[in-house]
């Protein structure tokens, strides 16, 4: 149910709630209008059954005044015949009116046949009174007295009974308002008793009259009709004056009743006076006679007289009632078309106000629709355009609708400010989704390059560790070595010791070989003077033995030239030659030796003395190294117990070493795991930023302001 | 026929006799500028002008030593030109001669191209001695020069040879 009634637009609701609201006005709309309407069938049955009333009392009457005529007229009372017909005649017109009016009222009134018989009560319509008088009226002449009476009470007794029963229906007695209820009890309850009681009374004063003289008991009964007609005049003065004097009070004042009324109640108790003076007469006095003429006339009169009083009533009841039925059919008028403006313009109201708020509602929905399907520019400056045109905020009026109570206005606030929220926040997320991306493409890269330098660490690492291991290796063979440097150092410096002793000797040596050079030096000048003095000999033995050779070389030459002939020539010289070479011509070379000796003599001169400096410095070196060379044991020494020292700190290095390539294998294998762990790094990175690109995306849907 | 021994770097190498004008010793030379390195220069022989070639420096590249034993050979030398000339030949050791026949010689097999001038090679008891052609002497290249102007002028004293 609800679910179906979501369906429905707005307007359709509204109508909906309209429909429900207006069904509720409708039915009291509907109650108020038949309680006017009851009020109005009631004042139109009273009107009803007041017409139909005139005729029946009416009838009454003059069926009673009929029977006493009729009575008077078998008595031997012949004068009376044009009365009668007169009142036949009368009779005759009545029931034409209650037949023209009962054809009219007698369904309303619920005394038509049908109804009647339904209850049984057929034998009081009117139709079987009017056959009865049709059947007196022929045989009235022919018949008895007695059967004439029970012939005319078989006609007033069904009228009778219909008057009270009309007067039941047609609830004339039980008139609410006071005017009309006086009116009418009097004219229609009072007034008819008084005079039926009067024509029954003349019935019985008549016999009285009749017989001629008058009993103790009609004497009385006079009295006491006297009295009562007496009283029930009062009544109807009271009533009548009531009436009057209540008339203003309901629905103004009535000038024709006011008018009317007056002269026919006047009339009537100037009527009642003198019958009263008869009635009293006779009552009071029974020794004075009067005739049943002069009776009849003032019985008469006062008939007359109620009976004008009475139609005058009807007719003012009528006018009353009219009036009535007037001012209720203005006032239900009046109500309906109240009502029917109100619902009018309620339905009016709410189809403006159904009609603003979905145009309103499209709007907004429409703006909804623009942000649903991203526009949000649009969507912002619809608003704006709105709120300008729609309710003019942004003008004048701002502080006003600003404070506004109205729904629509502040809906349209909330969805301003939504779309701008939104706008900023796109534009937020937006700028966001960018930095994002850019941050993740970043640290997309900076983890690619982790990933790398991480990749490079576990190599460096692995070449740190390598090295390690050697640096372990190499350590361990150098305090292997250090071990064997020890022991050399240990050697050494017992070697150094030695060696002192032996740099003791050769500085001895070198000492001696010193003084032995110098001396040397010494014998070499010798020779060399020495050796002078021979190649000066030499020289001078060379020069000749060159000569010679010289000579022996050109006479050679000249002999061969000179052939045979210098055969023997040549023989001399040649021997000459020969002797030249065996004293001198060795000596050629022997003298260039001996310049080359003394050549090699003045060097070995200088290179001995070079040598003799040399070998000085060579000492004093010698010296120098020996201190050196002392201290350099002394080192040695020393160092030997610091080359321990140094073994085991490189000992503690190779362990260290072996440590630190296990811790750098270890360091490898978190490389490892970190390089694993930036590749998964990396992976959620790429998610991230697939995340942020389908963000991206679905914000790129909003087109925003800026 | 006799040959002249002379001795450079332990090498002995020998000149026919025949060819031989006469020994001398060593002189100062009055130097030629800008002329190759194994002309030592030029000497006053008896009034004639003579270039001298320093044999140490044609077949060992060094300058012959001032020795008593180091001597300039003149011999009589005909160049290119069909024309005797007299040059001086220095030379260390030139102290010996050594008799023998044409025949003795024997080719060394090798002919190197500028040094035509080492020939035929005979041997003693002390060893080879390579015979020195005197009329493959100077290389080329001199050979050229002596046909300029100085030659001519030599050409006029040729009576003197």
């Amino acid at each position: 149910m609800k679910r179906y009634f979501n369906r429905f637009k707005i307007l359709h609701k509204i109508i909906i709630s309209v429909f429900v609201f207006a069904l509720p006005v409708c039915i009291l709309l509907f109650y108020m209008i038949s309680g006017f309407n009851n009020n109005i069938e009631f004042a139109r049955k009273e009107v009803w059954g007041s017409k139909l009333l005139s005729p029946l009392t009416t009838l009454s009457e003059l069926v009673s005044q009929h029977q006493l005529l009729v009575r008077l007229f078998l008595q031997g009372n012949t004068n009376v015949q044009d009365r009668i017909d007169h009142t036949a005649k009368k009779i005759d017109e009545a029931f034409d009116t209650l037949f023209k009016e009962g054809k009219r009222y007698e369904r309303a009134l619920r005394f038509d046949v049908n109804t009647l018989k339904s209850i049984k009560m057929e034998e009081i319509h009117y139709s079987n009174a009017h056959a009865m008088w049709q059947e007196l009226r022929k045989n009235y002449k022919k018949n008895s007295i007695v059967q004439n009476d029970v012939e005319h009470e078989m006609v007033i007794k069904p009228v009778k009974e219909m008057i009270k029963w009309v007067a039941e229906t047609s609830n004339i007695i039980l008139d609410p308002d006071l005017d009309s209820h006086y009116l009418s009890s009097a004219a229609i309850v009072i007034l008819p008793n008084t005079l039926n009681s009067l024509s029954e009374f003349l019935l019985y004063s008549e016999s009285v009259i009749f017989k001629g003289f008058r009993s103790r008991d009609d004497m009385i009964k006079f009295a006491v009709f006297a009295g009562n007609l007496e009283e029930s005049s009062e009544r109807i003065q009271q009533n009548i004056t009531n009436a009057l004097r209540e008339d203003k009070l309901f629905y103004g004042i009535s000038e024709s009743l006011q008018k009317n009324i007056p002269p026919a109640l006047n009339n009537y108790q100037a009527s009642v006076v003198p019958f009263l003076v008869v009635l009293k007469r006779i009552a009071n006095d029974p020794g004075s006679s009067i005739s049943i003429e002069e009776f009849l006339e003032s019985a008469m009169a006062l008939i007359n007289s109620g009976a004008q009083l009475r139609e005058t009533s009807f007719h003012e009841l009528q006018l009353l009632l009219k009036r009535r039925i007037e001012n209720f059919s203005q006032k239900r008028l009046i109500a309906i078309s109240l009502s029917l403006a109100a619902l009018l313009l309620a339905a009016v109201i709410i189809f403006i106000v159904s009609v603003g708020i979905t145009r309103s509602l499209g709007k907004v929905i429409g703006i909804a629709g623009e942000i649903a399907a991203g526009n949000i520019y649009k969507a912002k400056s619809d608003l704006e355009a709105i709120g300008k045109n729609e309710f003019m905020y942004g003008d004048e009026d701002k502080d006003g609708l600003r404070h506004s109570k109205n729904e629509i206005v502040q809906l349209f606030k909330a969805v301003s400010t939504m779309t701008a929220s939104l706008d900023s926040l796109l534009a937020q997320v937006r700028k966001s989704g960018i930095q994002v991306t850019s941050s993740s493409t970043q640290i997309s890269a900076a983890a690619r390059q982790l990933e790398a330098t991480v990749a490079e660490q576990a190599s460096s690492i692995n070449e740190v560790s390598a090295t390690g291991k050697e640096i372990s290796a190499t350590a361990h063979e150098f305090a292997k070595t250090m071990n064997g440097v020890a022991e050399m150092s240990f050697r050494a410096s017992e070697l150094a010791n030695e060696s002192m002793n032996s740099l003791s000797d050769i500085n001895t040596t070198m000492k001696s070989l010193l003084e032995n050079i110098t001396e040397s030096f010494g014998k070499l000048k010798t020779v060399n003077e020495k050796m002078v003095d021979i190649t000066q000999v030499i020289t001078t033995i060379t020069k000749v033995a060159n000569q010679i050779n010289l000579l022996s070389l050109n006479a050679a030459i000249e002999a061969e030239k000179a052939g045979e002939y210098g055969i023997g020539f040549s023989v001399v010289a040649r021997e000459i030659r020969r002797l030249a070479d065996q004293t001198a011509v060795a000596a050629i070379d022997i003298e260039a030796l001996i310049l080359e000796t003394q050549d090699a003599m003045k060097q070995g001169m200088s290179a001995v003395a070079e040598y003799t400096d040399q070998t000085m410095t060579s000492t004093e070196r010698i010296a120098e190294i020996s201190v050196d060379l002392l201290r350099a044991i002394e080192h040695t020494q020393d160092l030997a117990p610091q080359f321990e020292s140094a073994n085991q700190g490189m000992q503690i290095q190779s362990q260290s070493a072996a440590q630190i390539s296990e811790a750098m294998e270890q360091l490898n294998e978190s490389a490892k795991q970190t390089r694993d762990s930036l590749v998964e790094f990396k992976e959620v990175t790429e998610q991230l930023n697939e995340a942020v690109r389908d963000l991206q995306n679905e914000v790129s849907r909003f087109s925003i302001s800026s | 026929m006799l040959f002249l021994v002379f001795e450079i770097d332990n090498e002995r190498y020998c000149l026919e006799v025949s060819r031989i004008i006469e020994i001398t010793p060593i002189v100062i030379f009055r130097e030629l500028p800008h002329a190759p390195a194994y002309i030592s220069g030029v000497f006053n022989y008896r009034g004639v002008v003579v270039p001298v070639v320093d044999l140490s420096m044609l077949i060992a590249g060094r300058p012959s030593r001032p020795l008593f034993s180091t001597r300039i050979i003149l011999v009589d030398y005909v160049g290119g030109d069909n024309i005797h000339h007299t040059i001086g030949l220095l030379t260390e050791k030139a102290t010996e001669t050594i008799s023998r026949r044409e025949e003795d010689f024997q080719p060394s097999g090798v002919v190197v191209e500028g040094a035509e001038y080492l020939g035929d090679v005979i041997f003693d008891e002390s060893g080879m001695i390579q015979r020195v052609r005197i009329e493959k002497l100077p290389p080329d290249t001199i050979k050229d020069y002596q046909r300029g102007r100085r030659f001519i002028a030599l050409k006029e004293n040729n009576d003197l040879l």
